[in-house]
């Protein structure tokens, strides 16, 4: 790699990651909307479909990972929780028990902090997350329950 | 990552990063105090109708049921015009704290049953301390512990705020001695006297 090169080489990597940016949750690019999908479906808004990108079962936590992207071709609103008692209309069932998003001492939801009304442009997404407790580790599948979409049924428990 | 939210309070904790050691630090300690329910016990409200709403389509018969266990469980005083429910502080906070303890919510819930009995009705929280420390102190810590007992109560159960009132009284209004009549401390006494006090006014 010439000077020139290693100098401009930063500003490339910048640029490139730039629009990609995804650290837990927030809109990401049509680019960046490209990982992979556990499981699908159409929410309740016509354009937007809902996809469980992660759900990750570590030390007694279930960490899960909602996408919710705009495949129409205009700006779409879409509600994700905020206040206690829409987070708890998101939960996860698994046998016969409904596990609601962790709360911290100070009664924090573990999750992407309240949102509330989320306009998304075409092609864009936005990932939402929450932590739950986790099933025991007999249970490999499990039931998601959203506000915005039917049941995610059967979703896979990676460990 | 954590982000301090101030809502007029103590700062509260909003997590942006699900990856990040603090969140998932807080996660595993939030394990403890988990919600987990058993399905076939549980009577979730419908989304989108309101817990009154809810409530009646339980049947009056429930409704009656459910306030007179919570009555009875909170030792609640009744009279014509209100009724009174007298929570030990001991119960409810950590000593010189005013953050609820994960051990008060039982009794929490039952006294949010009987405000969704009587939603109409005017409520008095009235927070008292024992006699112990300075005046100033006492009446700040008295004020803060009956505005988390409200703040419980709009946040985990849903109850109208602007039908709450708060009221701090340190030491002013005690119901047990604080002192024996030699002039010692009487520690049952003062235990009596630190308390929440919520009054419902029946109309």
């Amino acid at each position: 790699m010439n000077p020139l090169h290693t100098l401009l080489a930063p500003f490339f990597i910048a640029g490139t990651l730039g629009l990609a940016a995804v650290s837990g949750s927030g809109l990401v690019s049509p680019a960046a909307a490209q990982t992979k999908a556990i499981q699908s479906q159409d929410t309740n808004i016509d354009g937007l479909v809902g996809e469980i990108t992660q759900a990750q079962r570590k030390d007694g936590v279930l960490t899960i990972r909602l996408r919710v992207r705009n495949t129409s071709d205009s700006t779409k609103q879409i509600r994700f929780p905020s206040g206690t008692s829409e987070f708890d209309k998101y939960y996860v069932v698994a046998g016969s028990r409904k596990y609601l998003i962790l709360r911290d001492s100070k009664g924090e939801m573990i999750a992407t902090p309240d949102k509330g009304e989320t306009s998304l442009k075409k092609g864009e997404g936005f990932t939402w997350w929450a932590k739950f407790p986790a099933p025991p580790a007999s249970e490999k599948k499990f039931g998601f329950f959203t506000s915005i979409a039917p049941p995610f049924d059967d979703v896979p428990i990676s460990d | 990552m954590l982000v301090g939210v101030a809502m007029g309070g103590p700062a509260l904790a909003a997590y942006t990063d699900p990856d990040a050691p603090e969140t998932e630090a807080a996660a595993r300690a939030a394990l403890p105090n988990a919600i987990v329910r058993d399905i076939a016990a549980t009577v979730r409200d419908i989304p989108g109708l309101s817990r009154d709403v809810a409530d009646r389509g339980r049947g009056v018969e429930s409704r009656v049921q459910d306030l007179d266990k919570a009555i009875k469980d909170l030792d609640a005083k009744q009279t014509d015009i209100e009724i009174r429910i007298q929570l030990p502080a001991d119960v409810l906070f950590d000593f010189d704290k005013a953050n609820i303890r994960p051990d008060a919510h039982a009794a929490l819930r039952n006294v949010a049953v009987i405000l969704r009995a009587y939603s109409k009705s005017p409520t008095l929280i009235e927070g008292h301390t024992d006699a112990k420390g300075k005046d100033a102190y006492n009446q700040k810590l008295s004020e803060q512990r009956a505005a988390s007992v409200k703040a419980w109560l709009v946040k985990e159960a849903g109850i109208e705020p602007a039908r709450m009132t708060t009221r701090g009284w340190g030491k002013q209004r005690p119901i047990a001695p604080n002192t024996k009549p030699g002039g010692k401390d009487d520690p049952a006494g003062r235990q009596k006297n630190r308390r929440v006090e919520i009054v419902i006014q029946k109309r």
